[in-house]
């Protein structure tokens, strides 16, 4: 492998990275404040991206507005989970909650195939044009969006966390929850937001990379395993963590992908193994709980 | 000023509070004493709104508490100190108190914050340290500044000196004389008895649920069945 070859696998990879990145920390925050693990994280953000679909081509909605529109479509939908669903079965078990959150997966996918049929389809990039050359990396457009969206994303939740009394409301609901609400946190509202921001997330992660796949209603959830992969390297309990680890597997799949083709998909269930195997707490989790 | 009449409420399929009526009047200390399980952990919550009331009703002033969330209640002036302090141990003392006023308007939150940190100089240095690396007499001030950010009329207390030394828990009780001046009413519970009668106005001794005796503090104090139970036979 040459050093260009690496160069421009590792920066492919990056991108691919983002979008495991994007879609990890959405679970983690979403597990980390309310304790639910969200196995319904990629097809929410499938579903959202056939609503997206359906603007462009049904409603005719200029492109330019799709992305906001798509995030806020996500946001919406996050509420509506939480206050419909989440929120009346709060102090059930564990598992039940991770049941009902693989319901919700199969009742997007359901209704995405319901609404649009299954049949797939080929949704255009955000922006066309020729690959852009950086030095010897040659990199599509629609990647280095990716990338930008990626690194705002990462900023503007970073400041929602560490800068915002609703962020802070959030960490210290995942610290204890108990003393959150006896403090007088509305713990309600703030479980509604998390829901909201996650599931914008899981919208605005599936509508960058579909233009890779086609869209059906199958197409998030291989990337929702390399999400899962990236948040059990990152450490489970850490945001931030979450997006590490979905950059270091986006990288470490591309340049696997290359050498050995065959193993591309199950090398990163190798991966969840040997690390719950030698480091169960992951590169940024604490032994003891930390949960950003 | 907070008036808990005939009170029924408990977890699951059990009541722990058995028709419990307790008396606060504005500027009273008032203590409860009672055994583990005797129900004290779990008025406090009742009143907060961490549990629902099934009977009865608890008012404030001439607001009903009832079926409020703990949010509305902090709304209402009363704060909950928890046992076993549950400081937030990855946030930074200054998090832990702006959390505890988490309603008020940025202007105010300032102004309690610079408050809290005139009355307890400890937390001034130690603002920007994560709350769990402080020693437990530290979490114990921080947990009774976070009960005072939201400038509450009543606190309640849930056994403020439970694993501390003598010496810090004598601070405590200090402190807490100090808010009696300053106006705020108190509702303590308490396993120092001794202390807590010492402090207190009045106070309420409940078995098994069910309010067993009330009284002055000094009557209780003199109370053969209170000397025997909670303050060490007789002295």
């Amino acid at each position: 492998m040459s050093i260009d070859i690496f160069l421009n696998l590792t920066v492919r990879g990056l991108t691919t990275g983002a979008i495991y990145a994007l879609v990890g920390m959405g679970i983690v925050l979403i597990l980390q404040t309310t304790n639910v693990m969200n196995f319904a994280q990629g097809d929410t953000g499938m579903f959202i991206t056939y609503l997206a679909f359906f603007m462009i081509t049904t409603a005719k909605v200029p492109y330019s507005l799709v992305l906001i529109l798509a995030i806020a479509a996500g946001a919406v939908v996050g509420l509506l989970i939480e206050r419909f669903m989440m929120r009346s079965v709060r102090s059930r078990s564990h598992l039940s909650l991770i049941m009902l959150t693989l319901g919700l997966s199969l009742l997007f996918q359901g209704l995405a195939a319901f609404l649009f049929n299954t049949e797939p389809r080929l949704f255009p990039p955000l922006v066309s044009g020729d690959p852009i050359k950086i030095g010897p990396v040659v990199l599509g457009r629609q990647d280095i969006v990716v990338l930008l969206a990626a690194i705002v994303t990462f900023g503007i939740l970073y400041l929602f966390l560490y800068r915002t009394k609703q962020g802070a409301a959030a960490r210290s609901i995942s610290q204890d929850e108990y003393a959150a609400r006896v403090l007088g946190i509305p713990t309600p509202s703030i479980y509604m937001l998390i829901w909201a921001i996650g599931s914008a997330l899981a919208g605005l992660a599936a509508l960058l990379i579909v233009p890779r796949f086609s869209l059906e209603p199958s197409f998030m959830g291989l990337i929702q395993v390399k999400a899962f992969t990236a948040i059990v390297l990152g450490g489970m309990g850490s945001v931030f963590g979450a997006a590490v680890g979905g950059l270091i597997i986006g990288v470490v799949e591309n340049l696997v992908a290359y050498q050995f083709p065959a193993i591309k998909d199950s090398f990163m269930l190798i991966v969840i193994v040997i690390v719950l195997l030698v480091m169960p707490q992951g590169l940024f989790g604490k032994r003891q709980q930390r949960r950003f | 000023m907070l008036r808990v009449d005939q009170v029924v409420s408990g977890y699951g399929p059990i009541d722990v509070l058995n028709h419990v009526t307790i008396n606060l009047e504005k500027g009273e200390i008032v203590a409860v004493l009672g055994a583990n399980g005797a129900g004290k952990t779990t008025l406090l919550r009742t009143i907060t709104g961490l549990i629902r009331v099934r009977k009865g009703s608890v008012t404030f002033g001439d607001k009903v508490l009832n079926g409020l969330s703990p949010a509305e209640v902090v709304r209402c002036g009363i704060s909950h100190v928890p046992e076993g302090r549950h400081i937030f141990p990855d946030l930074t003392v200054e998090e832990n108190l702006l959390l505890a006023a988490y309603i008020m308007p940025r202007s105010q939150q300032k102004s309690r914050l610079d408050a809290m940190y005139a009355m307890f100089s400890i937390l001034a240095e130690r603002r920007r340290q994560a709350g769990g690396t402080l020693s437990g007499g530290e979490q114990q001030m921080l947990a009774l500044a976070r009960g005072l950010m939201p400038n509450p009329r009543l606190m309640l207390l849930d056994e403020p000196s439970l694993g501390l030394a003598p010496k810090i828990m004598g601070t405590v009780f200090d402190t807490l004389a100090h808010l009696r001046e300053s106006g705020v009413s108190i509702l303590l519970v308490e396993q120092n008895a001794k202390r807590s009668l010492e402090l207190a106005d009045r106070a309420y001794v409940l078995v098994t649920g069910q309010v067993a005796l009330e009284g002055t503090a000094h009557e209780l104090s003199g109370n053969e069945m209170v000397k025997q139970l909670y303050l060490g036979g007789t002295r």
